[in-house]
């Protein structure tokens, strides 16, 4: 490995994000997490200013300092079902929410988190609700903004901006980048400057199943994902399933082909100090299901299936236990748990539980479900498993690797089979006890220490495979 | 006894010239001018296709949905070239035409076969009787016409492609001089009839870009490098670019960009926009519309790459001949280089004939390692397109028969 280099890893989206990670913002919080701890002089840390156009340096105290605020403290607010009262401040709320559920939750979710903190228009819609209209106008003109292709770069003549990046450095981004950085912006700095980059590739759901995005997303990650096949150097991907639609995108395309790699997700939850209790949550025996409540999760499955064992005569059944954020596109899903009578009551909502609860929600459950229409991981079944949990799962896209053998698989559309099988292992508890078993003993979760040492030996193995370009490998500087 | 005097004569006018071959029509009456004719040129244009600034004094509109000139009594697509000579040579539109021209015409030019029969019926008068013909093939447009029948899917090909045939062969019987623009029509015109087969192949005028303008289109395209197609709104344009590229432009480095100078850039952006990666497709993609001289001028100095992307056609091509000039890396089919068979050795020439083909050459073309300034060599093969040396024998030559 060359003394000269120096790996880089970004973390734009940690300093932008402002409640418990989640998702890709895990991933980028745990893997900086096993960066720090090596306390290597040649393993440093970035964040990209969008408005500047430029990489700055960032030490890994201030970030560690940033997780350790965001980490524990969150609420578990039990999300209301659209039964339950609505003031008008939470209507202007709700108003706000559906416009944003227009997109797809990578895009919103962080979008919605900052703006009801930093943007003036939805403050003043959530305190002002009549003047609700206008300020929601505003904000989806910011949105459109915000979601629009990027165009500005610096001038290519002019070369990139000055970055701390160093001829010969590896950058590796795990980031919300479709959203965070400017792709034209980060090819010109690996030209100028011959860096070599990892960048990560979660999923192609946009790509693949547009009709479960919204349009305009779905076109924006397809030049994404081919902005990452010009912009890496190697694509990290979570599961085969990623990146044998990555590939195929790739090939489709006509874009360049990046060396890939897999990269198992951690799925050890942190080790929690706080106390929890999720009595007040739920009392009664449940099932649960984590992820976001949106039409690729397919949530409206298993509801079908309750409704369908309560037809059969099924009155005595488990709560349905929902964790996790409302999406888009699930407006009549959720009416149909408010008007159906077969269901009423027999659904809970929740949403912002902390690590611990959610935790403990796990483990309390009887067993899990996720139907997933399509996935590029399927953290929630590792989780479960990692609980010593099972779980009936989609047998769709990626979920296979993630459960092997210790999951029964579903074909997430035959509403009636989850029905049998919910039926089958609430009636034989001697079987899932044994399935339970079988995961205690063969089931090793991947740990997110794991996950980082993976994108660390990428990084060392292109380290030692660059050399550092030019006579004066100093700061970037075009060389075109 | 004053200078020869010569009419050229075609369906479009070149008092403005942007497509190929108004751009030859015009060059052709310089060609004339500059080896001591006095030129006139007289346009039967499509009425309405034109502003009428950019008509001449002698240009005369045809009213192509006036149901005495369809083919056959059908209102047959793509064939307004092909009705206007029997327009221009009917008794209203002749008695106009004849009142605007010159006493002495010692040459009729007949630029494309169209015209034909207004030609003809000239040379019936008294005073035109002994004028030479000298006929202008761009194209063996007999096939073509089939050829864009067939692809469009378009009925009554027999009425058109047989009236093509007879205007084309006509004219080469008819014509003292016929003059080609490739070796490969000559042999074809020769069966035809023709007596003496002249090659003018298609040139280009050399261009100097204002640095204004330059630096403006360096700053709006905000690429590193550009790769230039120009082609006007012809259908084998758009379907040509399509095949070469395929549907999806990702093989484009996300700091480059392809763009598309001419009419023929409405048609492809709204094809991909179209396409199912549109955002991708137009993060690639400029398109400039319809240029003036100097804006074209400026583009062809700061692209990186020429794209030929014509697969069907015959004739040899005015693009082709600029992006060879140019001195840059070209990236072209075989079909577009016909008719320049000596340059398509040059090294900054790439021929790529399949999509798989295109896509790697555009993607080693846009790599930042490529051949990126003008190739200095080959030069002298190059000066060779200007149309002061394409088209350099045609009036001598007309003199040569004038004298006999």
């Amino acid at each position: 490995m060359s003394t000269m280099s120096t790996i880089w890893f970004d973390v734009t989206t940690i300093v932008h994000w402002q409640r418990p990670p989640v998702g890709v913002v895990r991933v980028e919080a745990e893997c900086f997490k096993y960066f720090a701890s090596l306390g290597r002089p040649d393993v440093r840390f970035c964040h990209f200013d969008k408005r500047a156009m430029s990489y700055h340096e960032i030490s890994a105290a201030y970030v560690t300092d940033i997780i350790g605020r965001y980490g524990s403290k969150a609420s578990a607010p039990r999300e209301p079902l659209p039964s339950e009262t609505v003031t008008t401040a939470k209507r202007t709320t709700q108003r706000a929410e559906r416009m944003l559920r227009r997109f797809s939750p990578t895009v919103r979710d962080p979008v919605l988190e900052l703006a009801k903190k930093t943007t003036p228009a939805l403050r003043t819609a959530l305190h002002h609700y009549r003047r609700a209209s206008t300020a929601v106008g505003a904000l989806s003109t910011q949105l459109n903004e915000f979601t629009k292709p990027m165009r500005a770069s610096p001038a290519p003549d002019a070369g990139p901006s000055p970055a701390p990046f160093h001829s010969g450095d590896v950058l590796i981004s795990a980031g919300l980048d479709w959203d965070q950085k400017d792709r034209v912006y980060l090819y010109q700095l690996k030209l100028a400057l011959g860096l070599k980059i990892i960048l990560f590739c979660y999923d192609l759901i946009p790509v693949l199943l547009p009709h479960l995005c919204v349009g305009e997303v779905a076109g924006m990650f397809a030049r994404y994902f081919v902005d990452v096949a010009w912009c890496a150097d190697e694509v990290m991907c979570i599961s085969r399933s990623s990146q044998r639609d990555f590939l195929s995108l790739v090939h489709e395309t006509g874009a360049p082909e990046p060396k890939t790699r897999i990269v198992r997700l951690g799925s050890n939850l942190p080790e929690h100090q706080e106390e929890s209790n999720i009595d007040d949550l739920v009392q009664d025996k449940y099932l649960l299901f984590v992820s976001t409540i949106e039409r690729r999760k397919n949530h409206e499955v298993i509801y079908r299936a309750i409704a369908q064992l309560v037809e059969q005569g099924r009155t005595v059944l488990p709560k349905i236990v929902f964790v996790g954020m409302m999406g888009w596109g699930v407006a009549d899903f959720l009416s149909d748990l408010r008007i159906d009578p077969r269901v009423r009551g027999r659904f809970i909502i929740l949403n912002h539980v902390s690590d611990a609860q959610l935790s403990q929600l796990y483990s309390r459950s009887e067993f899990t479900l996720y139907p997933s229409l399509y996935e590029g991981w399927g953290l929630p079944l590792a989780e479960s498993l990692a609980h010593g949990k099972f779980c009936l799962a989609s047998n769709s896209s990626s979920l296979p690797e993630v459960g092997g053998s210790l999951v029964e698989y579903i074909d997430p559309w035959e509403s009636r089979r989850w029905a049998e099988r919910i039926a089958h292992y609430l009636d034989h508890p001697e079987e899932l006890a044994r399935r339970e078993k079988a995961i205690r003993e063969n089931y090793r979760a991947p740990t997110w220490s794991d996950t980082g040492r993976t994108v660390f030996e990428a990084a060392e193995q292109l380290l030692s495979n660059s050399s550092p370009q030019g006579p004066d490998a100093s700061h970037a500087s075009p060389t075109h | 006894m004053g200078s020869p005097s010569v009419l050229l004569l075609s369906t479009y006018p070149i008092l403005k010239p942007r497509h190929g071959g108004q751009l030859r029509a015009r060059a052709l009456v310089e060609a004339y001018r500059a080896g001591g004719f006095e030129a006139a040129h007289l346009a039967v244009v499509e009425k309405g296709a034109f502003p009428r600034g950019a008509l001449g004094p002698l240009d005369v509109e045809f009213p192509t949905q006036d149901p005495r000139w369809f083919l056959g009594g059908q209102d047959v697509p793509v064939s307004n070239d092909v009705r206007s000579g029997d327009f221009a040579a009917s008794d209203d539109a002749y008695r106009r035409v004849l009142a605007s021209l010159p006493r002495k015409i010692d040459v009729f030019h007949l630029e494309q076969p169209w015209l034909l029969p207004l030609v003809q019926r000239l040379k019936q008068e008294p005073r035109y009787e002994r004028a030479l013909i000298v006929y202008g093939s761009q194209n063996i447009e007999a096939p073509l016409r089939e050829g864009i029948f067939r692809l469009k899917g378009l009925k009554h090909s027999e009425l058109v492609v047989g009236r093509v045939l007879e205007l084309e062969s006509t004219a080469c019987r008819l014509a003292d001089l016929t003059l080609t623009v490739s070796p490969a029509d000559h042999d074809v015109l020769q069966r035809m009839g023709a007596r003496t087969v002249l090659s003018a192949p298609n040139g280009i005028e050399a261009w100097s870009a204002k640095p204004r303008l330059v630096e403006r289109w360096r700053t709006k395209l905000h690429a590193r490098r550009i790769a230039l197609f120009v082609g006007s709104a012809h259908p084998p344009n758009v379907d040509g670019f399509v095949k070469a590229m395929g549907d999806s432009l990702g093989f484009v480095p996300p700091d480059c960009r392809i763009v598309i100078a001419g009419g023929v850039g409405v048609h492809l952006a709204d094809h991909y926009q179209r396409a199912r990666f549109n955002t991708l497709n137009l993060s690639r993609l400029e398109v400039t519309g319809e240029l003036e001289d100097e804006e074209l001028a400026a583009l062809k100095t700061l692209a990186s790459v020429f794209l030929l992307p014509i697969f069907e056609g015959g004739g040899s091509n005015i693009k082709t001949a600029e992006a060879i000039y140019s001195g840059k890396p070209v990236i072209a089919t075989s079909t577009s280089l016909r008719g320049f068979d000596a340059y398509a050795r040059l090294p900054e020439i790439q021929v790529a004939d399949t999509r798989d083909a295109f896509q790697a050459a555009m993607r080693k073309a846009l790599s930042p390692s490529s051949l990126a300034p003008a190739n200095l060599e080959g030069a002298g093969l190059r000066a060779k397109l200007l149309w002061n040396q394409s088209l350099g024998s045609v009036a001598p030559a007309v003199r040569q028969l004038l004298a006999r």
